[in-house]
């Protein structure tokens, strides 16, 4: 079952490197730079495209060491040459001129594209998909609109060359743009809402570029419907600004490595006193604070700290480590899977912690194994107590009734009998009255009636009654409490009370039955002699089993002289 | 006088039932479990249903819970359980509603003939029906400061008596002594233990209970 769930660390993949387009991009600036020169372009304009392309293609290479990232890193290549391609516009070749046209939005949609599926290249959710869609048909299907009726004598696609209609198709092409860049907007700011604390150091300085560049296009975009006028200094900028993008992404690695710490650090972050559990030491280790520990048992059973069982996650949402120690699996770590992209920290916290998690697991195994035996134990003294029930309904349906059976039968021979018989038959009928009576008294030392029918204070009152010195009961029990509890608590007092009248010579004792929200008090005190304590043949020393098994701790004060207080407490919830 | 018998254990219903015949009593209807006695008690209306305590389905207090719903909603009907269990608590629950036709008594009473038709004729009187020994229980319960010690050897009986719900002239008859010297006695226990005297006897039944369960 588990061991499906388990995934290996990744290892660095170097295959596929796009280190190769380095050379490739450097070509590419420069030729655009020369032709933006031939062409006399204004060098703001190259500047900020160049510096954009080349901050997308370090990302790029930064991103190589995120071997889960591989989707986003070919994005970030990809983009400048999408860039580069869309500033043929200014050949004044025909042909490179079209192509420059049609390219002109195309790098827009794959920064779209990338922001909303980073990092793992899967679109965060439905409406980022719908931005990826809306994006590309917005450049490539608007730019291929837009060609057919371009005003420009190097259009070679052209049908008719129509100002108005172009410039309509514009401004429908820049509305658009700035509904996208405004549901961008919405999808960062709700990205960053739902990362756990790991992804979030990772990819929220990309998300804040993210929302920047959005604005900023929003400006422009704005702008460009509002004059109908391209102003050159705004686009650079929103080119400029663009690269928050790539930077983002760049401080993002950044910072999560800041918060890797040396292995040394991790070592006394580990064996620190400071915070208490195991849990919590690596959560600090790994900036993760909703990593959870599951110590793996010999039968290959998961375990927390307190040995409770635990099962590994299935879903997508949490990923799953495996700690070994000489081959042999001893924990699981569950964890944000945004840690997988950290694969060497992930392998130190696992070096160092294995031999401390090693000792937590042979102690959770402990735990886990009393925790075993005080629920067996539980079960034992709920058959026993079944088994009480049981004996006492027997006794009261079963011989009981034949008594009183008997009892009729000698009744009505009574009735017809002579003298003499009628005498035998009453002493009979005495003796019969006699055993019904004993058999009551065992019934009730059994399994009391009264506590199952009307609960603790009533049955502890009926036995304060009938017991041979005065007793005062006080209960603030109000309805009823788990049988096993009253039960317990039932017997406690009974012992209690029976030990008073043995060897207490007191006067009078006092029952106090306290319900608190989360316990069950019961206190017995006398004004006797004192000096008490549980010896083994106390009736007390048997409840211990049963006591145990509903975790209530029993304390006795008895100094010489000075009477006996026998304190229980139950856990005992609402 | 017509009863019903509820009780699941046919030998000791039939037993009691011959009983009852023997002694002029007109048995109606026997059966062995709640639904069929009220079913019984609303078609034939007996004057006195005995009643089992434990019966189908649980083995509880089915019983108690039948009888209540006899007082209630079939008042004509007197109701006198049949208990194994010697506890005042049940007893109480019984009576505490409304103390009249209605009775607890110890199921080996049965055996005893003369104790089960005046108990059975007591709460056809639409009197209340103590066991003597749920009483017994109740007065001989150890206190700190006991004011039942004040009461002199007749008081003691007489309050015994009103406990089992006799009315006076029922404590006449049993005691032997004139009306007039059972009020004295039930005047001077009552000041010395302190209980208001209540008009009716019933209602008086439930103050010495009371008393006595505290």
């Amino acid at each position: 079952m588990a061991s499906g769930a388990v995934t290996a660390l990744p290892t660095r993949d170097a295959h596929r490197d796009p280190v190769l387009l380095l050379p490739l991009a450097v070509a590419a600036g420069l030729a655009v730079g020369w032709l933006g020169v031939h062409e006399r372009i204004a060098g703001t304009r190259i500047a900020a495209d160049l510096a954009l392309s080349w901050a997308l293609i370090g990302a790029s290479l930064v991103v190589l060491e995120r071997p889960r990232w591989r989707r986003a890193r070919w994005l970030l290549a990809a983009t400048p040459f999408a860039l580069l391609g869309a500033d043929l516009e200014w050949a004044s070749s025909h042909a490179l001129w079209t192509l420059g046209f049609l390219l002109e939005g195309l790098w827009a949609a794959f920064l779209v594209q990338l922001v909303v599926t980073f990092p793992e290249g899967r679109p965060w959710s439905r409406p980022a998909r719908v931005a990826v869609v809306a994006a590309y048909m917005l450049t490539l299907g608007g730019q291929l609109v837009g060609v057919l009726v371009a005003p420009d004598t190097r259009d070679m696609l052209s049908v008719t060359s129509s100002p108005s209609l172009a410039d309509a198709i514009d401004r429908a092409q820049a509305t658009a743009g700035a509904c996208l860049a405004v549901g961008v907007l919405f999808l960062a700011l709700q990205r960053v809402r739902v990362l756990g604390l790991p992804a979030r150091r990772a990819q929220g300085p990309l998300l804040v570029g993210t929302a920047i560049t959005a604005l900023a296009d929003l400006v422009w975009l704005g702008w460009v419907i509002g004059t109908r006028a391209r102003v050159p200094t705004l686009e650079n900028t929103t080119r400029a600004v663009a690269m928050t993008i790539p930077v983002g992404i760049v401080i993002g690695i950044g910072w999560s490595r800041l918060r890797r710490p040396q292995t040394s650090e991790l070592v006394v972050e580990l064996r620190s006193e400071v915070v208490a559990t195991m849990r919590e030491r690596l959560a600090r280790a790994l900036g993760d604070p909703t990593l959870d520990v599951a110590y793996r048992l010999t039968h290959g059973r998961y375990v927390d700290a307190d040995g409770r069982p635990i099962e590994l996650p299935q879903q997508a949402d949490r990923a799953v480590t495996a700690v070994s120690v000489r081959g042999e699996e001893i924990a699981a770590l569950i964890h944000d899977p945004a840690l997988l992209d950290e694969p060497a920290l992930v392998e130190s916290v696992r070096a160092t912690a294995a031999l401390v998690i090693e000792n937590e697991r042979l102690a959770a195994e402990v735990r886990s194994q009393l925790a075993e035996v005080r629920a067996s134990r539980g079960r034992i003294v709920a058959a026993g107590d079944a088994e009480r029930r049981r004996i006492e309904r027997n006794l009261h349906d079963g011989a009981q009734q034949r008594l009183v059976t008997l009892s009729v039968a000698l009744g009505l021979e009574a009735a017809r009998a002579d003298r003499a018989a009628a005498d035998v038959l009453a002493r009979a009928q005495d003796e019969v009255e006699q055993a019904i009576g004993e058999l009551r008294e065992l019934a009730r030392g059994i399994h009391p009636t009264l506590l199952r029918d009307e609960g603790l204070t009533s049955a502890v009152e009926a036995l304060a009654r009938r017991a041979p010195l005065p007793v005062t009961v006080e209960s603030s029990v109000q309805g009823r409490l788990p049988d096993q509890i009253e039960l317990a608590a039932y017997f406690v007092v009974s012992e209690a009370l029976t030990n008073v009248v043995k060897h207490a010579s007191a006067t009078d004792a006092s029952v106090l039955l306290e319900r608190e929200p989360t316990t069950l008090r019961v206190t017995v005190t006398d004004d006797g002699v004192g000096g008490a304590r549980i010896t083994s043949e106390s009736g007390l020393a048997g409840l211990r089993d049963r006591l145990e098994a509903l975790d209530a701790t029993l304390s006795i004060d008895s100094e010489a002289g000075r009477g006996t207080n026998v304190s229980t407490v139950f856990p005992c919830g609402s | 006088m017509r009863v019903v018998i509820a009780d699941d254990a046919p030998l000791v219903r039939e037993g009691v039932a011959r009983l009852l015949a023997d002694n002029g009593v007109e048995v109606v209807d026997q059966m062995g479990d709640a639904d069929a006695l009220l079913r019984s008690v609303r078609d034939l209306h007996p004057d006195v249903a005995l009643v089992d305590i434990r019966m189908p389905p649980t083995h509880t207090d089915e019983g108690l819970q039948a009888a209540r719903e006899i007082r209630s909603s079939f008042p004509s009907t007197a109701v006198l359980v049949l208990s194994q269990h010697l506890e005042a608590d049940y007893a109480l629950q019984l009576v505490e509603a409304k103390p009249e036709g209605v009775g607890y008594l110890l199921k080996e009473r049965v055996g005893r003939v003369e104790q089960l038709l005046d108990a059975v004729r007591r709460v056809s009187a639409g009197e209340c029906v103590i066991d003597r020994a749920v009483v017994d229980d109740l007065l001989a319960r150890r206190r700190r400061v006991d004011p039942l010690e004040e009461l002199t050897p007749r008081e003691r009986e007489i309050l015994a008596l009103m406990a089992e719900g006799r009315s006076n002239q029922g404590i006449c008859r049993t005691l032997w002594l004139s009306p007039k010297t059972v009020e004295t006695h039930i005047r001077g226990a009552f000041a010395k233990l302190g209980i208001r005297e209540a008009a009716e006897d019933n209602r008086r039944v439930l103050a010495v209970l009371a008393y006595l369960k505290r």
